[in-house]
């Protein structure tokens, strides 16, 4: 049978997501040819070819190739290639539309102002708002805004270890079907950790679920990236596989204790071990954690679960009147959000 | 030989001792705590109204793995129905024929329910959980799910969440080594208003069981909940999630063998993809917002298999359609299997098999023809638009 070459393969700024995004190779009846990571290269008899692929910001691409006899095809995925890094730290420039990945939307049409912050510094740009580390952290960084008549705080994951625009985060107010939102994102030159939430956000997360399992180890490892280590954690555990990495989970919590998501994490996995005094420090853990913002919207999410329902059933009433302290802020939390975002219940600012 | 013995609300397929898949469905449109003559006083501060489709979505589900259902390492073994439908709400009479008489989803009959399921999961972990519940419910984040039961207000409850199921809770206390090792579960949960959603952050009291230790295979938990009541279904038919989720199962989730010989089928991976997609286009196109969030233990399995590829409903358009006279489209299987020869009927429209074509288009001038376009043939339905101006 004649047959061709098929090559495939990724380019981009990370090694790291060239060597591991998923890529999926079928034939015209469907059935798998290979399935792999980072590149492919075979040889295949002529015919058609469906290829499937993850690409560096969490989107899918599928297409049809058609290999001829004797023919060599070759297709290469790219990143987006991000600018340069800017000029550093300049907080009197308005450039940082270079830290957006994509458009998150159109304009919102209500005016929005950036009212406090805690954390973070802020970059102002022309359409949005871009926040570097500021003071050093005790708690997860944040800032709230006014659109319109309403206050609205946000979850900045500023990541005080690493260098612009490595550091980086981006916030934006754009116009969905009923309201305006907000939207924070990861600058995109953190690409591992942007990859991540866009994986997220596409729900792609499943396809490439190995590459979320290596991307949160090297996040917390490597590139020094703890909110998104943490998002990565986080998912992990939603989808049952965070698997034996409890030293992991304890050194995320210790090392960077000013993100209480860690702990909650924390707490979820000594909930489960079999000692009690394990048990009794995560609930611990967990109590002191339910004090503090969370920095994603699954990480508060976790924090209710664990308060509700503690694997022995201890400390009823401490989980409670913990709970108790948190209803007024999950009343407005958009839970599409990946960054914890809070609106207000009523258009007036609910918060005391 | 399958013979099948129906008890109240159970359909029990005999067979030899041999792993099975074991199906709990449960559909609850109407609340009468809730809303209508034995309302409660505590049903009306909640301030919900029966539902129209909750019942019915779940019979289409119980249908659809009564008839349709295929796992040969599992094959069904039971399927029990609790449904409470309102009034005029339509149950697939083929399934009501077997359910004598169906059994309303009460929280007596739902904790037997679960129990029994749970004692049939504990039995091999070769046996396969499928879990689908509809109706009114809360759910406020990815990892958290509620719903209520028919009885939900009664006065005869002694806990104000006596009513309700935790469904995270439940699906937790089947995640236990030794037990089913392959589960699919399923909420289709009608989100509340804020005001009512916050009565159900501290649920303490609603149905549970007891969490083991260890882990199972693979047990994802697809959670569907639209952002608004009326988002949830369109009035009189199904639910917008039991919608996508029936299309998945019936072909728009299949993937092909990962070996040639192999078959077709829908895995938790799959369905998670589409399931995604389809729900928010289906919401999308009235406006409205509905996610689907998946949690649990999440490792791809087969949900269910093909015994040969799915059909597809194609139909190929071409533009513009003054040219429609002067083409004729011929369609090749894998680029070289003639399926459809020189056809001269615009829209052109066939049932194939899924699969990879080419199309190739005859056209007298000033169009352009087209020798070999590519084209991914998807089920259950795929447009193939073809330009030749």
């Amino acid at each position: 049978m004649a047959e061709g070459t098929l090559t495939v393969s990724f380019e981009g700024d990370s090694y790291f997501l060239s060597e591991r995004l998923p890529l999926e190779v079928r034939d015209h009846n469907d059935v798998l040819v290979e399935r792999t990571e980072g590149r492919f290269h075979r040889a295949l008899p002529a015919g058609l070819y469906r290829l499937r692929a993850l690409l560096p910001d969490g989107s899918g691409h599928e297409e049809v190739v058609m290999i001829g006899p004797n023919q060599a095809v070759k297709r290469v995925f790219e990143a987006r290639r991000t600018p340069p890094p800017a000029r550093a730290q300049s907080f009197s420039e308005s450039a940082p539309e270079e830290l957006w990945d994509t458009s998150p939307g159109d304009d919102a049409s209500a005016p929005v102002e950036l009212i406090e912050r805690y954390g973070a510094e802020v970059m102002h740009g022309r359409r949005f708002f871009a926040f570097v580390p500021g003071e050093p952290l005790e708690d997860t960084p944040y800032a709230v805004f006014s659109i319109g008549e309403n206050r609205v705080s946000a979850s900045l994951p500023v990541n005080p270890r690493g260098r612009y625009p490595g550091n980086a985060c981006v916030v934006g107010a754009v116009a969905t079907g009923r309201r305006d939102k907000l939207v924070t994102r990861f600058a995109m030159q953190r690409s591992v950790a942007s990859a991540v939430e866009g994986l997220l956000r596409s729900n792609r997360f499943l396809s490439g679920s190995d590459l979320l399992d290596e991307a949160t180890e090297l996040l917390q490892g490597k590139y020094q990236d703890p909110p998104a280590a943490a998002l990565g954690g986080l998912t992990l555990h939603r989808l049952g596989r965070l698997g034996d990495r409890r030293r992991w989970v304890e050194n995320l919590a210790r090392d960077f204790s000013w993100l209480p998501d860690g702990r909650v994490l924390l707490a979820a996995v000594l909930g489960w071990e079999k000692d009690p005094d394990d048990r009794r420090r995560g609930l611990e853990v967990l109590l002191e954690a339910s004090r503090h913002r969370m920095m994603f919207t699954d990480g508060l999410a976790l924090l209710l679960d664990l308060l509700r329902r503690w694997p022995d059933g201890e400390g009823e009433n401490a989980r409670g009147d913990a709970l108790i302290k948190a209803l007024p802020d999950v009343a407005g939390v958009d839970w599409d959000a990946t960054f914890l975002t809070v609106y207000p219940v009523s258009p007036r600012d609910a918060s005391e | 030989m399958w013979t099948a013995e129906v008890s109240v609300a159970e359909i029990l397929l005999s067979a030899d001792d041999r792993p099975g898949t074991h199906a709990l469905v449960i559909g609850i449109s109407r609340y009468p705590y809730l809303d209508g003559a034995q309302q409660t006083d505590e049903g009306r501060e909640y301030g919900l109204t029966n539902l129209t489709t909750a019942a019915r979505s779940a019979a289409e589900v119980a249908g659809w793995l009564l008839q349709e259902h295929r796992n040969l390492d599992a094959p069904l073994a039971s399927l029990s129905v609790l449904l409470s439908p309102v009034d005029g709400e339509v149950i697939p009479p083929a399934l009501a024929a077997k359910l004598h008489p169906p059994l309303a989803a009460t929280s007596s009959a739902v904790r037997k329910a679960f129990g029994k399921l749970r004692k049939r999961c504990e039995a091999r972990p070769g046996n396969v959980a499928f879990v689908y519940v509809a109706g009114h419910g809360v759910q406020l984040t990815k990892r958290g799910a509620v719903v209520l039961l028919e009885d939900f207000a009664s006065p005869r409850h002694l806990n104000a969440f006596d009513g309700a199921i935790d469904m995270v809770g439940l699906h937790a206390a089947f995640n236990g080594s030794g037990y089913a090792a392959k589960q699919a579960w399923f909420v289709d949960a009608c989100r509340q208003r804020r005001e009512v959603a916050d009565r159900f952050e501290q649920l303490v009291g609603a149905f549970k069981l007891d969490e083991p230790r260890g882990q199972v295979e693979s047990s994802p938990l697809y959670l569907a909940s639209s952002s608004r009541e009326a988002a949830f279904a369109i009035p009189g038919e199904t639910t917008l999630f039991s919608t996508a989720l029936l299309e998945a199962l019936r072909g728009g989730a299949a993937t092909g063998p990962a070996r040639a010989g192999d078959e077709w089928q829908v895995s938790v991976y799959s369905l998670a993809e589409m399931l995604t997609k389809t729900v928010d286009l289906l919401a999308a196109e009235d406006g409205e917002v509905q996610r689907v969030d998946i949690t649990g233990r999440v490792t791809n399995a087969t949900l269910h298999r093909f015994h040969r590829p799915p059909d597809v409903d194609l139909r190929i358009e071409i533009s513009p359609l003054a040219a429609a006279r002067s083409c004729k489209a011929s369609l090749y299987f894998g680029g070289k299997e003639e399926v459809v020869s020189a056809a001269a009927e615009w829209p052109l429209e066939r049932r194939v098999k899924a699969g990879l074509y080419t199309l190739t288009v005859d056209a007298d001038p000033p169009y352009r023809a087209i020798a070999g376009l590519p084209g991914d043939v998807r089920p259950l339905k795929h447009t193939w638009p073809v330009e030749v101006s």
